[in-house]
């Protein structure tokens, strides 16, 4: 009788434990989660199949606003991916190489060295370092990471990030526009933009710039202490394990005089890489040189527009190939048929980009600003609209809704 | 390390675990006292020395206080038939004086350390403003002084005992340990109950077997707080502190905002302070220990005497175990009130009714004093005290003219909705009291009341409110709480003989699935915690 009761007890409470569980894991995962462009670009790095990427590029918003991946499938044949997130800081950089090494291991790795450029103070920015730590497998690197960069009171909640996420209740029915898109990501297993995001504006600085007079200047600028000793870790761990297929680079900023200290950082950045034996490429200092203009190829102060964006892809590709050997990807045939449709809306962003950025131009609207095309629901209707309402701008492969 | 913090949970855990191994059940009480340490030193391990001054002195006084009663018996006895009748009265007055002389060095021991702490920086502003206001340069220092935790719950609780083994009505413990669990048990030492020895000190000396539905009452009643404190309290708390965050910006806020914010503050006290004594009851339950329960739904009260007998109940049975009752029955009020009696106007019907109740109005007015002073070394609290005291001072005095009006008007004193407008009359009541609470000074306090009056805009309420930290999805959430509670209430008030727990326990296992289920993720996906939010404290712990 009493075993009868005992048992009976124990049913309940495991049923009840399993439900609360079970429903804390579905919130925690999903429904609760941060959930924008950089946590999806983060989520399809990992859908992406094993070994299928033949070069991974690892840095902030620089990078996935500076590179379109399907543009470089397009025009040269092999795959890629963004692997960055908004503001990523210096903490995370070598587990980022060491994840893109485990789960890809690509032909190439390129380092964008924003990460490096931060004051310590805003190293600990607990929002860019979630932004890597919540959206990657809880494997060895994982814990590592948060061994070595997460304080010990503030890491049950990276185990749990319920306890951080909770309170995003409130943010719906705004986050329904990236949850359907989230769906639409898992569902499909393939990421639609490969990381891509944009602004469709034109940017024209109204203050002096020193992008034209920067190619002579190598003068130099202390790091922050912390980001020295990352930069210095990474750069040892690479050399130590033999790493020689990782690249440097600095992509194109326009400089003003608030910004020019992180110039000078750069190429303090720039000379302890090169110290290691490590390639390093300042687009920041040469980017005139290389053709990037301040009053066409920006939508803000840091980051390419479509036109520049493209720009500095070929660059990219034109270095991978003719000086790093990079071999245009083997696929399979779903495999091409997924960057294919990458490709296909790769057109339609950059169409409506221009169409955009033109608009914006006829008005006037130069300064900061302009519409924000990233992978959630509201972007892809806008763009899937603009492709429909003009069919005469490209030929689109893709299935829409209404057809 | 907080009531709603993980590790307090995990905390509760591993000492429940530890209470319920353990082989011997005699000694079972010392896993309480060791954990009580540990949670009292790991929040204020500087002061510990001040809880174990209280606990000791008191504990040294008590057995003082015995030995003189048993060799006064003895003493006695011895002399039972040499002593006549006066010489045996002659000797048990001078050993009652004798034992007040005793109980009051522990009174004035404790309690000096207590208003020490907590006034001297009161009383040093005050007297500097009086010299000054006489031209009088001399200026008594304010010192950095810090508030130990529990101080007014532990000293308010030993000094009961001790009144209590002076009155004979307890026996004194010997164990200095058992006493010292008694002083700091953990569940209540943030913010009480303030429990009597005869209640709780045995409870916590035996050893308790592990009761499976005792811990389920514990558990669903530690859950229930979690969601009074982090889903409403600390809510509302966001709106209230922006409101009263600066002297400067409050004086800014217009009548309808500060009106919001009183009415906010009412739920977001009783949510708070309840919600923690939930979880205190039900942590020590978890053990065994049955703590008394601090409130009765307080709101629903239609006078404000009876407000006060259903909020901090323990606060309230100790000032009448030991204020009011010796104040009322002191020879100088009931000499006072015999000398009305014998005025023309005491032989009157109000004056015989006047004269009668004197006392108990008189002490009430003086209990009420205290009870706000006790909330803190300020005029504002002065006047919250003042503001009850006199409400009840003239309620318990006037109380045959209101029921005159009453029987006058042919009022069914039974009836629905007289008794809804006796409670939101009384709730009216508290409110203005609250004021005193919200406002950071007794002048604001006084502004906030002419806004009441003079300063009401729906429009500009409506904006500032908007903009006080918390979203309209955050208001609306508190608005379906605090209905959820208010049912929860009107549950128990028709039910007061048994508890929402036994009843739900009746129930079929899928309701009760659904309702403690609902209750855990109302918790954790509206509950105000982790790193995002600062933790906000317990109210009753600054007091």
């Amino acid at each position: 009788m009493k075993a009868k009761l005992y048992i009976t007890r124990g049913v309940k409470l495991i049923a009840f434990a399993l439900a609360v569980i079970a429903t804390t894991y579905l919130l925690q995962t999903f429904l609760l989660k941060r959930i924008d462009n950089n946590t999806m670009r983060m989520e399809a790095f990992y859908l992406e199949d094993k070994g299928s990427l033949d070069a991974v590029l690892i840095g902030a918003s620089d990078v996935y606003a500076g590179y379109s991946a399907p543009y470089a499938y397009e025009k040269y044949g092999y795959t890629s991916y963004p692997y960055a997130t908004q503001s990523s800081p210096a903490s995370v950089v070598l587990p980022q190489i060491k994840e893109v090494i485990k789960y890809q291991n690509p032909k190439m790795i390129i380092v964008e060295i924003n990460a490096f450029m931060y004051k310590d103070s805003e190293l600990a920015a607990e929002a860019s370092q979630r932004l890597f730590a919540d959206n990657v497998p809880h494997d060895e690197i994982w814990r590592e990471y948060l061994a070595d960069a997460i304080p010990a009171d503030k890491q049950l909640e990276y185990y749990l990030p319920i306890v951080k996420y909770h309170s995003s209740w409130n943010e719906y029915p705004w986050k329904f526009k990236y949850l359907s898109a989230e769906l639409a990501l898992r569902q499909s297993g393939y990421s639609l933009f490969r990381g891509y995001k944009t602004v469709a504006n034109e940017f024209h600085p109204t203050v002096k710039v020193y992008n034209s007079e920067l190619a002579d200047d190598d003068s130099t600028y202390p790091l922050g202490v912390n980001s020295e000793r990352y930069l210095r870790q990474t750069l040892e761990y690479l050399k130590e394990n033999n790493i020689k297929n990782v690249v440097f680079m600095r992509f194109p900023h326009i400089v003003r005089k608030e910004a020019y200290s992180r110039f000078r950082r750069c190429n303090e950045a720039g000379n302890i890489i090169e110290s290691y034996g490590y390639d390093f490429i300042n687009l920041e200092r040469y980017g005139e040189e290389e053709g990037f203009v301040v009053n066409e190829d920006f939508y803000n102060w840091d980051h390419l527009n479509i036109y520049g964006c493209e720009k500095l892809t070929d660059y990219i590709a034109d270095m991978l190939q003719n000086k790093y050997g990079m071999t245009s990807a083997e696929l399979t045939d779903s495999q091409k048929a997924e960057w294919d449709d990458s490709v296909n809306y790769y057109h339609m962003i950059y169409n409506y980009s221009q169409e955009m950025i033109s608009r914006r131009k006829e008005l006037g609207k130069t300064g900061i600003g302009g519409t924000a095309v990233a992978e959630e629901s509201k972007s892809i209707q806008t763009i899937e609209k603009y492709a429909r309402s003009h069919p005469e701008n490209g030929k689109y492969d893709v299935v829409l809704d209404d057809e | 390390m907080t009531y709603t913090s993980i590790k307090f949970i995990f905390f509760v855990l591993a000492t429940v675990l530890v209470y319920f191994v353990l082989p011997w059940k005699k000694y079972r009480w010392m896993v309480l006292l060791a954990a009580s340490a540990v949670f009292y030193c790991l929040a204020s391990y500087k002061y510990a020395v001040f809880i174990l001054f209280t606990a000791l002195s008191t504990l040294l006084i008590g057995l003082w206080l015995d030995d003189v009663n048993r060799n006064g018996k003895k003493l006695l006895k011895a002399n039972k038939g040499e002593w006549d009748r006066e010489q045996k009265k002659a000797f048990k007055n001078k050993q009652k004086i004798k034992k007040r002389w005793i109980m009051a060095l522990c009174l004035i021991l404790n309690f000096g350390i207590l208003a020490f702490l907590k006034y001297y920086n009161f009383f040093a502003g005050s007297l500097n403003d009086v010299l000054g206001s006489f031209g009088i340069g001399f200026s008594a220092p304010t010192l950095k002084l810090f508030l130990p935790l529990g101080i007014s719950f532990y000293t308010f609780q030993s000094m009961g005992y001790i009144v209590d083994v002076y009155r004979e009505k307890t026996k004194p413990q010997t164990n200095p340990f058992k006493f010292l669990l008694f002083v700091s048990f953990f569940p209540q030492i943030i913010q009480g109950p303030i429990s009597n020895y005869e209640q709780l000190g045995h409870q916590l000396f035996e050893g308790h077997d592990f009761s499976f539905t005792r811990f389920k009452y514990g558990s669903q009643l530690i859950l229930w707080g979690f969601f009074k404190k982090l889903v409403i309290a600390d809510r509302a708390v966001v709106a209230i502190n922006t409101v009263t965050a600066t002297y400067h910006g409050y004086n800014k806020y217009s009548g309808t905002t500060l009106t919001f914010t009183i009415l906010l503050y009412a739920f977001q006290l009783y949510a708070d302070f309840s919600g923690g004594i939930d979880i205190s009851r039900g942590v020590a339950q978890l053990f065994g220990i049955d703590m008394i329960d601090n409130f009765k739904r307080p709101y629903f009260a239609k006078s404000i005497n009876e407000y006060w007998r259903r909020w901090h109940i323990s606060l309230g049975a100790w000032m009448k175990d030991y204020i009011f009752n010796p104040l009322a029955i002191s020879s100088a009020f009931l000499n006072a009130s015999k000398k009305m009696k014998t005025t023309r106007f005491g032989k009157t019907k109000a004056g015989a009714h006047i004269a009668k109740v004197l006392p108990t109005a008189f002490a009430s007015l003086i209990v009420f004093l205290v009870v706000g002073i006790w909330h803190g070394a300020s005029y504002k609290y002065v006047a919250f005290g003042l503001w009850n005291g006199v409400i009840i001072m003239l309620s318990t005095l006037m109380q045959p003219l209101f029921d005159g009006v009453t029987d006058k008007l042919h009022i069914n004193r039974q009836n629905f909705f007289f008794r809804v407008f006796q409670m939101a009359r009384t709730f009216l009541v508290v409110l203005v009291g609250y004021v005193f609470d919200v406002a950071p000074s007794f002048k604001q306090g006084m502004l906030t009341i002419t806004r009441f009056f003079n300063d009401q805009s729906l429009s500009r309420g409506k904006a500032e409110i908007m903009k006080l930290g918390v979203s309209w999805k955050d208001f609306l959430l508190l608005v379906v709480c605090v209905i959820v509670i208010w049912i929860v209430s009107i549950i128990q008030e028709k039910h007061s003989d048994t508890t929402i727990r036994e009843m739900l326990d009746k129930k079929p296992f899928i309701l009760r699935f659904i309702v403690f289920f609902a209750l855990i993720m109302a918790v954790i996906i509206f509950g105000i915690y982790g790193s995002g939010y600062a933790a906000a404290d317990f109210v009753y712990m600054q007091f």
